[in-house]
């Protein structure tokens, strides 16, 4: 839509107004013939029609709101709005659970944003209850050869469409202190098992200095850990039909086993949230935290200046529960997700935005705003040397190479999905939500409850309260 | 005095002067009648409606289920449980609250060096917001960083936990803190109040030889006690419905688990499990027991003229 100032008659009517040279009355009939000979000369000069001119506003959601990540964006935004003048991007960061009441809000209203970020197991819930729609045409023309299969493989569903599109990715990994191996005679590259790791974690505790690791007991984080040991044990949170399978041996081994880590982790563990296990990890309160490519900036923040670097702050291996065959780690992958709701002309200008955002120029700027946790979803960056050699990338280049690793061997799976097609499970994003595997967790780590009789409780708590819903 | 036979008979022109004024006061009490439509009846109601119905909080439909939802939240222990923390909690610190803040106003009320600034500073922790002072408090008996335990580990005191934000400890740290942050509103109130009392009445105990505690019981407690029983009341039902303190404090899990009352159970049942009718039935059987609190509460005590009054 064009701008009042920019015709010169109506500037020089405004200007006079203000100036006091004309009255209001004056003012408001000069200013309805003017307006009346520009609407004539415009369908007589054939001007645009209305509708082509009018200026579509997106809005767009997303979980971003450190400020290089907003700076980022902001001037990712600003360039396309030069270029694409009929569109109005609204960019809003905000932290995840800010964004989910907003999405409640929103949904509810039936009001949604055009496109949101979202947790990679929201995607299912979403579809299964038909909120969100596929984003096949976007993600083909930002090109699908070029992502990692590991990212897309996600977001691929049996009807061979995708229903998101990751933003860029990040792999947990389980971070050590170097410098408290010294003297205890612990080599964590010898690692293999829960056995393995159970042995030595009495030497890397030294209370009340140091604990062996550092876990979070705020529920959403319980939940990474309750899925990642399960994974590793080789079981699954849920069986074939999507119903709870927390009484498998694989379960009840999982909280058998967090009983015997609990001796090593700080006393106060069960009210720490993840932000403190990492700043506990880079004060050197804990030996190990299980953190993500972010935890670089508390490094650089809280550790002392000639302890940050890798050799001090390294990556160690995690392992292998009695009854699994490979480790399991949690995928960081939140895709951009597009709303039913929206109107269709909104996520046609969001999509072009996104492929505007996806060019390479573009996209690296976004990357580079956290280097080493916002990871580029296209393989070729990975060979560009331009990407590799930013400083930070370089400076850290051990936990890049041990997150890669896990895309390389996938075994790097979204929250709660220990299995492939627990991707499918239509409540799993509910029983993330919940808090009832924190509650099965802590009724047994710290209330000494029966790991059988915990666990058929929350799982009748999600058959009753979470699966009953949803199918009623 | 003497009546004017015209002023028995009706006159038009008086009749439509009243009525106006009527219209008049109507029409002024629109705004406030609609507000209150707006703003209270119309959310209570619309509550009262979706306790009815099962309703996913992300989706625009719902469907009926009639009590439902509530034969469900009496059969569910965990809701018994919060129940029971919720009472706990709204219990122990209101009263915590009135005893440190008549114990406050009584050393304020006196006349001393610094007493003004002391009557400012006393205001301090209810000036603080909430956010602030919980996050604060967390960091303060944080196990790993925390100046509490720290100091509290270094005086060695037999049987003092390693750490305070656990199960068996976090409803303590949550009740203090509460008697921290809200004392000051009882304390203001308890001041004003005791600023009014006539000094006559002490001068008379005096002379009758009665001692301090005596007349604190005989006199001042006496004269206290409307607005102690308003401050009761206020306060019982605001730290029943509590819910920014025990959410930040322990986020609904983990060891917030411990802490898990009535109103956190409330919201993860409507945010966190996504069920809206299921939320909704809960804050009705909230307002519920509070009105049923309410109701014994004014049974047992029964409002009265302030003495002083008459």
């Amino acid at each position: 839509m064009r701008r009042w100032d920019s015709d010169p008659g109506l500037r020089q009517l405004v200007t006079e107004h203000r100036a006091g040279v004309i009255g209001r009355r004056e003012f408001l009939a000069r200013l309805g013939a003017t307006t009346a000979g520009a609407a004539a000369a415009s369908l007589v000069g054939g001007a645009r029609p209305a509708r082509a001119q009018k200026k579509i506003t997106v809005t767009m959601w997303d979980t971003e709101p450190n400020p290089a990540t907003r700076a980022a964006v902001k001037a990712i935004v600003e360039d396309f709005h030069k270029v694409h003048k009929d569109i109005e991007i609204q960019a809003e960061g905000m932290g995840w659970s800010d964004m989910d009441r907003k999405l409640q809000a929103a949904m509810a209203a039936k009001s949604p944003p055009t496109a949101s970020h979202t947790q990679t197991y929201v995607v299912t819930s979403f579809r299964a209850k038909g909120l969100i729609e596929p984003i096949d045409d976007l993600v083909k023309a930002i090109g699908e050869d070029r992502i990692f299969p590991s990212v897309l493989r996600w977001l691929k569903y049996p009807d061979g469409k995708y229903w998101g599109l990751t933003h860029a990715w990040g792999a947990d990994n389980l971070g050590g202190r170097g410098d408290y191996l010294a003297g205890t005679g612990v080599d964590p590259r010898s690692w293999k098992t829960w056995n393995d790791w159970l042995r030595d974690l009495p030497k890397l505790t030294k209370a009340p200095q140091y604990y062996g690791v550092s876990l979070a007991g705020i529920p959403f984080f319980v939940n990474e850990d309750v899925y990642m040991w399960t994974g590793s044990n080789g079981g699954s949170l849920f069986d074939d039909k999507g119903n709870p399978a927390l009484e498998s041996p694989q379960v009840l081994g999982m909280l058998e086993f967090w009983k015997k880590v609990k001796p090593s982790l700080p006393p106060g563990w069960a009210s720490h949230d993840y932000l403190e296990t990492l700043s506990a990890w880079a004060t050197g309160k804990t030996s190990q935290v299980y953190m993500w490519g972010r935890t670089a900036g508390y490094i650089d923040q809280y550790a002392p200046p000639d302890k940050r670097n890798p050799e001090i702050f390294q990556m160690w291996p995690k392992t292998i529960g009695p009854m699994g065959k490979a480790p399991l780690t949690q995928f960081d992958n939140e895709p951009w997700v597009f709303y039913a709701d929206a109107p269709k002309e909104e996520k046609a200008a969001a999509k072009e935005f996104l492929k505007f955002f996806f060019k390479k120029e573009n996209y690296r700027r976004y990357c580079d705003s956290v280097p080493v946790h916002l990871l580029s979803i296209f393989k070729e960056d990975f060979q560009d040397p331009a990407y590799m050699g930013h400083p930070e990338r370089k400076r850290w280049k051990p936990w890049l190479d041990a997150q890669l690793k896990w895309v390389e061997i996938g075994r790097a799976h979204p929250l709660l999905v220990c299995n492939p097609q627990d991707m499918l499970v239509p409540w799993i994003g509910d029983v993330a939500a919940a808090p009832i595997l924190a509650d099965m967790v802590m009724a047994v780590v710290e209330r000494g409850k029966d790991p059988k009789v915990a666990a058929k409780e929350a799982s009748d708590k999600i058959s009753r309260d979470i699966i009953g819903k949803a199918k009623s | 005095m003497s009546v004017r036979a015209d002023t028995l008979v009706a006159v038009p022109g008086r009749v439509s002067r009243r009525r106006r004024e009527a219209l008049t006061g109507i029409g002024l009490l629109l705004p406030s009648v609609a507000l209150v439509l707006a703003f209270t009846i119309f959310p209570v109601g619309y509550n009262v409606w979706l306790g009815f119905y099962a309703k996913h909080s992300l989706r625009a439909t719902s469907a009926w289920v009639g009590l439902g939802n509530y034969t469900q939240i009496l059969a569910d222990p965990d809701f018994w449980r919060s129940v029971w923390l919720a009472t706990v909690y709204a219990v122990m610190s209101t009263a915590l609250q009135i005893v440190v803040g008549v114990a406050g106003a009584l050393i304020l009320h006196r006349r001393f060096a610094g007493c003004d600034f002391l009557r400012g500073v006393a205001l301090f922790p209810y000036m603080i917001p909430t956010v602030i002072a919980v996050f604060v408090w967390r960091w303060l008996m944080n196990d790993l960083y925390g100046v509490i335990p720290y100091v509290l580990g270094a005086l060695r005191i037999p049987g003092m936990p390693e750490a305070w934000l656990t199960h068996s400890t976090i409803m303590w740290v949550l009740i203090v803190l509460s008697v921290w942050t809200f004392f000051p509103f009882v304390l203001v109130n308890v001041l004003a109040r005791l600023q009014t009392i006539p000094l006559e009445l002490y001068d008379a105990a005096r002379v009758d030889g009665a001692s301090t505690v005596r007349q604190f019981v005989h006199i001042t407690l006496p004269q206290l006690r409307n607005v102690l029983l308003i401050v009761l009341l206020l306060r019982g039902i605001w730290m029943f419905t509590k819910f920014d303190v025990p959410w930040l404090l322990g986020f609904g899990g983990g060891a917030g688990e411990a802490i898990r009352t009535l109103p956190v159970f409330t919201y993860q049942r409507s945010f966190t499990y996504y069920q809206a009718g299921m939320g909704a039935a809960l804050s009705n059987v909230m307002l519920a027991l509070l009105l049923m609190a309410v109701t014994i509460y004014f049974v047992a005590f029964p409002p009265e003229a302030d003495e002083t009054d008459g």
